[in-house]
């Protein structure tokens, strides 16, 4: 997403991870995303609101957008998509989270290339949520044919400001503990030789 | 938390906060209107008791549950059953939808219905 990878937030405290290890973490995080996309129907958020979802899945998602390239961020939401409705789901559903999840994703990565590291994963994280909110209510409007957005529109508002800070915090934490085992192995943020400083702590003023 | 962190949270807050504030009241009457395919096959007002309506959608049926405060969808035979999983809808123009049947039911005043609607259709 940028055209140099200074610009990337948070590229002085966390270095992308490369090769190998590349490839490894990206696979995971498409198993955690689905994990957690079972695991959320445990919870069952719907009973108060219908069609409210925690979406733990964007922790993963939103970790990516920080971690990989826009590409490959974007097979892994796809790619989550359509394996989650492999195991739990109609095409209704699928239709509904694949929108949801693109549109979601368009937001985020806008944002953060607009905003850089004037953006915390908290804010991404709510214009994440709500945007994907918003996504599954079109599609839902779309193949049904009526107008259901008036109505939804400040549940799908305030449930996505909820459910997108606190996936936001996870994110944060997330990230941090990446950098501090990359840290620990000895990978450093700054240069291929891994011959830079790595920050363990960070100032106020860091993304995560 | 950043500054624009703030900003985006008070830019979605805000219009939920003006919409529940100005929001328009609830018709008199709330109807619920059952459509299959896109076509109104049953209207009916809420009942004083719970009453359970069979709805014949396209490939299977669907069990709506019509209570005096709202309806909700007790079950279905469609795979995923996110119908069922909708909750329980109580104000207008909030709807539950069974897109695998095609079946949608609304909450509808009775002014919105369209041409007075039709009469609950038995069997």
């Amino acid at each position: 997403m940028w055209r140099d990878e200074a610009d990337r937030p948070g590229a002085q405290r966390l270095q992308r991870p490369t090769g190998n290890r590349r490839l490894a973490l990206l696979s995971m995080f498409l198993g955690y995303a689905l994990i957690a996309g079972i695991l959320e129907r445990a919870i069952p958020f719907d009973a108060v609101v219908p069609g409210v979802k925690l979406g733990l899945a964007n922790v993963v998602i939103l970790a990516a957008i920080y971690l990989f390239s826009f590409w490959e961020t974007l097979t892994l939401v796809v790619l989550k998509c359509v394996l989650t409705a492999f195991f739990t789901g109609s095409f209704a559903s699928f239709a509904y989270s694949l929108s949801g999840s693109l549109l979601s994703f368009a937001a985020m990565c806008l944002l953060i290339r607009l905003l850089g590291e004037r953006v915390s994963p908290i804010g991404v994280s709510v214009v994440g949520a709500v945007f994907h909110n918003l996504g599954q209510i079109a599609a839902a409007s779309v193949l049904m044919g009526t107008m259901l957005v008036a109505a939804y529109l400040p549940i799908l508002l305030v449930s996505g400001v909820v459910t997108g800070a606190l996936v936001g915090v996870a994110v944060k934490g997330v990230l941090r503990i990446l950098r501090r085992q990359y840290a620990a192995y000895g990978g450093a943020p700054a240069g291929q030789g891994g011959d830079g400083a790595v920050q363990k702590g960070g100032d106020g003023n860091d993304v995560f | 938390m950043k500054r624009w962190d703030g900003i985006l949270i008070a830019l979605f807050l805000l219009p939920a906060a003006l919409w529940l504030l100005l929001q328009r009241p609830q018709p008199e009457r709330l109807l619920v209107n059952i459509y299959v395919d896109g076509e109104l096959v049953s209207s009916a007002p809420l009942p004083a008791q719970a009453t359970a309506l069979r709805i014949e959608g396209v490939g299977g049926y669907n069990l709506l549950l019509l209570e005096p405060d709202g309806v909700r969808m007790q079950a279905a035979d469609c795979p995923a059953g996110d119908c069922v999983h909708s909750g329980k809808i109580t104000r207008a123009p909030m709807a539950i939808a069974c897109l695998p049947h095609h079946v949608l039911v609304v909450l509808e005043g009775a002014a919105e219905t369209g041409e007075g609607g039709v009469d609950i259709v038995a069997g």
